[in-house]
């Protein structure tokens, strides 16, 4: 994907673009707010990777700007402040996603692709599939190779984002955020535990382990794509 | 200090005291001088007109030789009688008396007679004048001393007075001011010493209760409001400090170890996860002080929207759930349905989360841990996270709310010593009660929220 990255810290510009690019992005970096602007607006990036505090125009009003101009590109906020207001305030200006400082590069890889798909994903499916795999939306049913699997409402819903991003990385953050609503980690294992029941529910003997770990990075289903 | 004194509020009061009680003094002593000075002058002039009617009740019937021959006699006679007298006929020729002859006048009058006294000076006479059916002219007359005496006793006795007012209530003022003074120099001089650092100052109180006592006892009480406070502080940051030292060490340790060993590239890779593992450990301390910090500055009250109670508590129970079931224990919830309170989603999330997380740590596999959200009569809302593990003892139950506090028996269970604080801080956020209780056995921790 095409990133376009607006930070004015040389060494956190340097940690994502040198990241992003060895995962096969193409990245280009700004260091402050207007020429961002610009490079933004004229809509040759897929994604904008947003630092929340950049000189001469703050993240914020810039993505306000941006929308206004009807420029409709996926916007990830990084931010030192990382509290609920400032995600609240970052969301309502039009961002997409907000990723709280210090953060792993594993963490916005997998949130910087995730939003890449998100724009591309038609919401009208009502069938996710991956391998012998098969989630019905409409019946709320899920099968393995045409015999069905009875899941919690919990782990369908964890089962479905899984889904939604076959054979990409999810991370533990992610799924905290998506299937419970919780936007803080609680330190235990609470993620890998749901994981590994998950993992029995969907278990075949004759077929192929469907979740990975990634280690350090989070949980991917399928083969990688 | 005798300058300071004079600009005190209490001497400046006293003065102003002074001056309108002398000047209600001056008025009273006043109103009482003209009135019996008034009384004196007419029991006088009572006195006169008597001794004129006496002489002169039969004229024109008797002739004027005798009237001049009366008081001829008076003068010569009746040493206690007026002692002044003019007889003039129409055409002012004196008849008889010893004053000079004057143009007539009736009524009272006062005169000046050049040579009159005994000793040859000046008198003052107030006398008392009838002109006669005929035009002739009589005037008795007395000596005035006895009503300027009064007059002259009245008017020294207001000025003594006055200036007696005047003595008492500026040496007054002064010594109440310098009373007054002393105190609060007094207060200064330890507010001082307490702005150069020594906390442990309070203001002095005469235990009489009275304004100065109130004033230095409030302010003795946020000296110790204060103090506390700072105590706190410096408790929290010695806290963080040696808290901190031990993972820093520990990360240390690692990359040194890293370093020296020579070994393989999978050695390497061990070495540089369990720094990560530290530093993300590290991270975790600080997001979470942060967040306390934050949440105990009160900001986050401006987000506070209508919450799902029920829903939110279900849900950290659920992510919860799988992870206790591994360790073959039970999270059992009783949640009554719909309750919703105000406040913040994310912060009871983690409120929750931090007790649920609590309990998991701190007490064996197997035991089952109870969960209860139910509505209060009087409203509130009562959610209660009780477990079946050791409990935390009575006297140790306001600590453990502290930043960093740990109990002895879980020094070496996972954790930051962070959890509760932020509940704590939660809670009063949301001016919500928390307690911890007995559940015999184990811990039952109490959120009564409004």
């Amino acid at each position: 994907m095409r990133i376009l990255l607006i930070e004015d810290d040389a060494d956190t510009a340097a940690y994502v673009a040198d990241g992003l690019t060895a995962n096969g992005h193409a990245v280009e970096a700004v260091d402050e707010g207007p020429r961002g602007f610009l490079a933004a607006a004229s809509g040759a990036f897929d994604i904008l990777v947003v630092d929340r505090m950049v000189p001469k125009l703050d993240g914020l009003a810039l993505v306000r700007r941006l929308r206004a101009a009807e420029v409709e590109t996926p916007v990830l906020f990084l931010t030192a402040l990382g509290e609920m207001e400032d995600r609240v305030a970052g969301l309502e200006a039009g961002g997409d996603d907000y990723l709280p400082k210090p953060f792993a590069l594993p963490e916005l890889l997998a949130r910087v692709e995730a939003l890449g798909r998100r724009a591309r994903q038609s919401t009208a499916e009502t069938v996710l599939r991956c391998g012998d795999l098969e989630m019905d939306l409409l019946r709320r049913s899920v099968s393995r190779a045409g015999r069905p699997i009875e899941l919690m409402p919990r782990e369908f819903q964890l089962l479905e984002y899984l889904l939604r991003n076959a054979g990409h990385v999810v991370t533990k953050t992610m799924l905290l955020e998506t299937v419970w609503h919780l936007r803080f980690d609680p330190n235990t294992n609470v993620v890998e535990a749901h994981m590994s029941r998950l993992r029995g529910k969907l278990h075949r003997p004759a077929s192929a382990e469907l979740i990975t770990t990634i280690r350090g990075a989070g949980y991917r289903l399928g083969p990688p794509a | 200090m005798r300058a300071r004194i004079l600009r005190t509020t209490s001497f400046r009061l006293t003065a102003l005291y002074t001056v309108v009680f002398g000047a209600s003094v001056a008025v009273i002593l006043g109103i009482l001088y003209w009135a019996t000075e008034g009384y004196t002058e007419r029991q006088f002039d009572a006195t006169l007109t008597t001794v004129v009617t006496e002489l002169t009740e039969d004229y024109p019937n008797d002739p004027p030789e005798e009237i001049a021959s009366d008081i001829e006699q008076s003068l010569a006679q009746d040493p206690l009688g007026p002692g002044f007298y003019l007889f003039e006929d129409r055409d002012g020729r004196r008849l008889a008396g010893n004053l000079p002859a004057m143009a007539p006048a009736p009524g009272p009058v006062d005169l000046t007679l050049p040579g009159g006294g005994k000793d040859g000076g000046e008198v003052r006479l107030r006398g008392m004048g009838k002109i006669l059916v005929d035009g002739a002219f009589v005037l008795v007359a007395a000596d005035r001393a006895p009503i300027d005496d009064l007059q002259e006793l009245w008017l020294r006795g207001l000025g003594w007075g006055l200036l007696a007012t005047a003595v008492l209530g500026v040496g007054g003022g002064l010594v109440v001011s310098a009373g007054v003074l002393r105190r609060v120099d007094a207060i200064n001089r330890i507010c001082l010493k307490i702005m150069e650092g020594d906390l442990s100052q309070r203001l002095p109180g005469r235990g009489t209760d009275d304004e100065f006592d109130r004033l230095t006892g409030v302010v003795n009480a946020m000296l110790d409001r204060i103090e506390a406070l700072l105590e706190g502080l410096r408790q929290v940051s010695t806290d963080i400090a040696h808290d901190l030292r031990t993972p820093l060490g520990r990360l240390r340790q690692q990359l040194e170890g890293a370093l020296l060993r020579s070994g393989t590239a999978a050695e390497y890779e061990r070495s540089v996860e369990r720094a990560m593992a530290e530093a993300d450990r590290l991270l975790g301390i600080f997001n979470a002080l942060l967040r306390i910090a934050q949440v105990e500055a009160g900001s986050r009250r401006r987000g506070f929207a209508r919450v799902d109670l029920s829903a939110l508590v279900g849900t950290v129970a659920d992510v919860f759930q799988a992870s206790a079931e591994e360790q073959g224990r039970a999270i059992r919830c009783r949640i009554e349905p719909e309750m919703a309170v105000t406040g913040d989603a994310d912060l009871l999330s983690q409120a929750v989360a931090n007790l649920i997380e609590n309990a998991l740590r701190h007490t064996p596999a197997g035991t089952a841990i109870d969960i209860a959200l139910s509505r209060l009569r009087d409203g509130r809302a009562e959610l209660v996270v009780a477990d079946r593990g050791p409990g935390v003892p009575a006297e140790e139950r306001e600590r453990v709310f502290r930043r960093f506090y740990r109990l002895e028996q879980s020094r070496h269970t996972p954790g930051n010593g962070l959890g509760l604080s932020l509940v704590a801080a939660t809670a009063q956020l949301h001016r919500a009660e928390v307690s911890l209780g007995d559940n015999h056995p184990g811990l039952r921790v109490t959120v009564l929220l409004p």
